[in-house]
């Protein structure tokens, strides 16, 4: 049995997860622009005495999204900075990317966020997979995928590096000498490397966890060698026990490689979820999301996530042998161009309706104990050490989780009863980082 | 015909505006560091019905500071968007550098800071004095004052566009059809001479269309960025006839530039001591400046005039090279013309040159201060103070519980919000939004 409760972070999400969300609720579908939706997912997540609230993070949209999804993609780390305010002890975890920030402002944002929230905050790196959003940052082009992840990695060091810019005892606060901090306990960055020039300290003492905690969740192999690498959250999703059980052992066994402990990663895979007191029910509630779906925003959506253009097929017939024959672009590609396969006669706006989630995700559909048996089931099996919940109705699926399914958890000793301790870092058990020894001249 | 109301807008700082400040208020030193010291600030803001709070930003810290002063320069944006949730009513007034950020991203946080208040949130539009910033930034070296204030131009230009960039009811919410009108949302297709910036916000136009804009320069070059854009400015000379004829200039460049005078608010810099005796409160000043250092006021003195202290020695006059050449900030000019006249070593020097040349210090009793708003207001030299306590909160808790009652009982201040938004406050209007057949200014 595994040493620790099962841990849980929940994405917050316009409407919910599936695009039909807002279409099926009875509330005013303007509500989602409040703060107050992102602070009452956060607080019904506390209630359930979750370890994690995330939030995604869209720097640029396709406009016809606008169409068939609520937009509220506002900054995510001001929004968690607010749902922080109002909350006491659940982690805050946002999303930055390394291809259009600036190490030092993301350094300063993320550390920032641990102080207002008194030791809370999270990162999740990624790399920008839209390649729209290049031209609201003045590029021309977006960097291809491994460029993307080289400049990551330096990203990521240099980051580090400017949070343990100050000792952790470095303020001193002595009002009669005058002396607020020992400055010899300063050390400035001073990086200058490949891609980056970063020098000075930031403008405040190092963080209360050192370093807020770093999460990944790109598939691609150059994601899990970078999660590996630095993560200490996975959220990659994966369909099956065995294939989740074989995931983590290969990102522990990386982590190894890069000379860190298997317990200094914790995998959460996506899960996304719709309940019902009936399996007959859920069934039914799911029906009714699918029956309002788009199969235009589905077709299109799809075709953005493999990273097909959509003039390069035709929705209405199947998938083009030429691009099968090139074979599939990102790594949750691959399930889509399997089916393609498979089947010859599927058009791709057949293949978009297939897909309420990402590809190659878990999908669950039934009542609070059967979802509470898949938890534990992985949990027991060493294939997480918890999920990253996606409910598909928000606020409804989350409360229903909270009020129904973390009951049966706690119940078998599975989830926590109350929090122990009141960091991100207590909450995962995960280490707070020594300042890094001084870096030998490259 | 009564007089117009005034307005008062309080500066944020870690024990207040004194560099002594930290050193006599009885807080834990520390204190300073979490989220409850801004919050008790801005609600006691909000309870005076002040206008707004304001935090400056320092996004490159010399080291020789943290020896002298409290650390605490987070990301103003997120400080801002923690107190949202906290407050109700009072604006909140962040500052963004034109020379470190990227237009859409700027865009897009002070946007989200307007959702997540409702309506209050205020951008003070700095192009960063200190050279020291660039190395952080990964730029070789930092822009002329010259260049600085012709990208912030285009940089203003291209914030407002995406700003605009969803029409007011471009949000549909059909639930049987569309979330939004794509045809009410016009891309910014920004392409000018410094920035590229192409696509849209990922969520609808703010409640207030624009956050207000906020200047504080003192050159030409600042007035006139002011004079375009500004809806607030937060400079002005310290003598009552050099302020009178500096508002009305400023009014009269808004004027030729097609605005109206009533749409550009002055609130200069106030730094005040109170106590319940005149004698009382210079005694209290007197004592917040026989604790400051001398070895900080020099370092000071150049830090903010756009050099780093660590390539000066104090004991040797200004170096007569630099004196050749332009000022970098023109707060150093005044430095710049001091120097010429005196060749004294710096440390003596720069005793004699504190306080600012932008900051009017006052030292008296409620009543003494009422009467000095009040006699500023009538002469035409303001619209009211940015309130710079020289000891935080409690200077501002005198202004709250003992000013504010004077100037309400002379019937020169708001009894209560009347509306509320930041431009309700200062009586600005809403700006339209995209004008369909307008052409782009680039």
């Amino acid at each position: 049995m595994p040493d620790r409760p099962v841990h849980l972070n929940t994405f917050i999400s316009a409407s919910g997860y599936h695009e039909a969300a807002w279409r099926v609720q009875d509330n005013d579908p303007k509500a989602v622009l409040a703060v107050d939706h992102s602070v009452h997912v956060a607080r019904v997540a506390e209630r359930g005495t979750f370890d994690s609230v995330f939030l995604a993070d869209s720097p640029g949209v396709d406009e016809f999204r606008t169409q068939f999804l609520p937009q509220a993609a506002f900054d995510p780390i001001q929004v968690i900075a607010a749902v922080g305010a109002v909350t006491e002890r659940v982690g805050l975890i946002a999303t930055a990317s390394t291809t259009y920030g600036a190490p030092w402002d993301l350094a300063r944002r993320f550390a920032s966020l641990d102080f207002l929230s008194g030791g809370r905050a999270g990162w999740n790196i990624v790399t920008t997979r839209i390649p729209g959003v290049s031209a609201n940052y003045g590029h021309l082009h977006h960097p291809a995928h491994a460029d993307r992840y080289a400049r990551a990695t330096e990203f990521v060091e240099v980051v580090q590096r400017v949070w343990d810019g100050w000792a952790d005892d470095a303020v001193v606060a002595d009002k009669a000498a005058g002396v607020w901090a020992d400055r010899s306990k300063l050390r400035a960055p001073d990086h200058h490397g490949e891609r980056f020039d970063v020098a000075g300290v930031l403008g405040f003492p190092r963080a209360p966890q050192g370093h807020p905690v770093l999460v990944q969740a790109g598939s691609s192999p150059a994601g899990i060698d970078l999660a590996a690498r630095f993560a200490e959250l996975v959220f990659i999703g994966q369909p099956s026990v065995d294939e989740a059980v074989a995931f983590r052992r290969r990102v522990h066994d990386r982590a190894a490689f890069y000379g860190r402990p298997a317990d200094a990663v914790r995998i959460l895979p996506a899960l996304p979820f719709i309940l019902g007191s009936t399996e007959a029910e859920a069934q039914g509630r799911r029906a009714a999301l699918e029956a309002t779906s788009s199969s235009e925003f589905r077709w299109i959506n799809l075709a953005a996530m493999t990273e097909i253009g959509v003039d390069e097929l035709d929705p209405d017939e199947p998938l083009p042998a030429r691009l099968l024959d090139e074979g599939p672009r990102t790594s949750i590609a691959k399930t889509v161009y399997d089916i393609a396969r498979r089947e010859r006669s599927t058009t791709f706006r057949e293949l978009g309706l297939r897909f309420a989630v990402r590809p190659g995700a878990l999908d669950f559909t039934g009542t609070p104990e059967q979802l509470a048996d898949l938890i534990e089931t992985w949990w027991r099996a060493g294939a997480a050490d918890g999920f990253t919940l996606m409910p598909m109705v928000l606020p409804r699926e989350l409360e229903d989780f909270v009020d129904h399914v973390v009951p049966i958890l706690r119940r078998r000793g599975v989830a926590r009863t109350e929090y122990a301790g009141t960091t991100l870092r207590d909450h995962y058990g995960l280490a707070r980082p020594a300042r890094a020894p001084l870096r030998h001249a490259a | 015909m009564p007089p117009p109301p005034l307005h008062f807008n309080a500066f944020i700082w870690p024990n207040g505006y004194h560099e002594s400040g930290w050193r006599v208020v009885p807080d834990e030193a520390r204190g300073v560091l979490g989220l409850p010291y801004y919050a008790g600030i801005a609600r006691t803001a909000e309870r005076g019905l002040l206008d707004s709070v304001f935090l400056a930003d320092n996004i490159a810290i010399p080291e020789y500071r943290v020896e002298h002063l409290p650390q605490t320069q987070f990301d103003p944006i997120l400080v801002l968007s923690a107190l949202a949730g906290l407050t109700e009513r009072i604006g909140l007034i962040g500052t963004g550098s034109t020379t470190y950020s990227a237009p859409w991203d700027l865009a897009r946080r002070f946007a989200t800071l307007d959702h997540l208040s409702a309506g209050r949130a205020g951008w003070n539009i700095v192009t960063t004095g200190s050279p020291l910033t660039a190395a952080n930034f990964g730029l070789t070296e930092h822009p002329s004052h010259a260049d600085r204030y012709a990208r912030a131009h285009e940089f203003v230009d291209v914030v407002q566009r995406v700003w605009d960039g969803w029409e007011d009811d471009a949000v549909v919410g059909d639930k049987a059809g569309a979330w939004a009108d794509r045809s009410k949302i016009h891309a910014p297709r920004f392409h000018g001479e410094h920035y590229d910036v192409e696509g849209i916000l990922p969520f609808p136009r703010s409640p207030q269309g624009h956050p207000v804009l906020v200047q504080a320069g003192q050159s030409p070059a600042g007035i006139a960025l002011a004079a375009r854009y500004a809806e607030l400015v937060f400079s002005g000379p310290p003598s009552l006839e050099a302020a009178v004829e500096f508002r009305r200039k400023l009014h009269a460049q808004a004027i030729a530039g097609g605005r109206s005078a009533d749409q550009l608010k002055v609130l200069p810099a106030l730094t005040f001591t109170l106590a319940s005796t005149e004698a009382e409160a210079k005694d209290k000043s007197q004592r917040l400046e026989d604790l400051a250092s001398p070895e900080f006021r020099w370092q000071n003195l150049l830090y903010v005039t756009g050099h780093d202290p660590d390539d000066f020695d104090p004991d040797v006059p200004f170096p007569q090279e630099l004196l050749d050449g332009p000022a970098p900030t023109s707060g150093g000019e005044r430095l710049y013309a001091a120097a010429r006249e005196r060749r004294i070593p710096l440390r003596e020097l720069a005793q004699d040159l504190i306080g600012g040349a932008s900051q009017i210090p006052f030292a008296g009793t409620p009543e003494q201060l009422a009467d000095y708003i009040l006699a500023w207001h009538d002469a035409g030299a303001i619209d009211g103070f940015t309130l710079m306590g020289t000891t935080l909160p409690y200077e501002l808790e005198t202004f709250v519980d003992h000013v504010v009652p004077i100037l309400q009982a002379r019937g020169r201040f708001r009894t209560g919000y009347e509306g509320a938004t930041l431009r309700d406050h200062l009586g600005l209007n809403r700006p339209a939004g995209h004008q369909t057949g307008v052409a782009s200014r680039a």
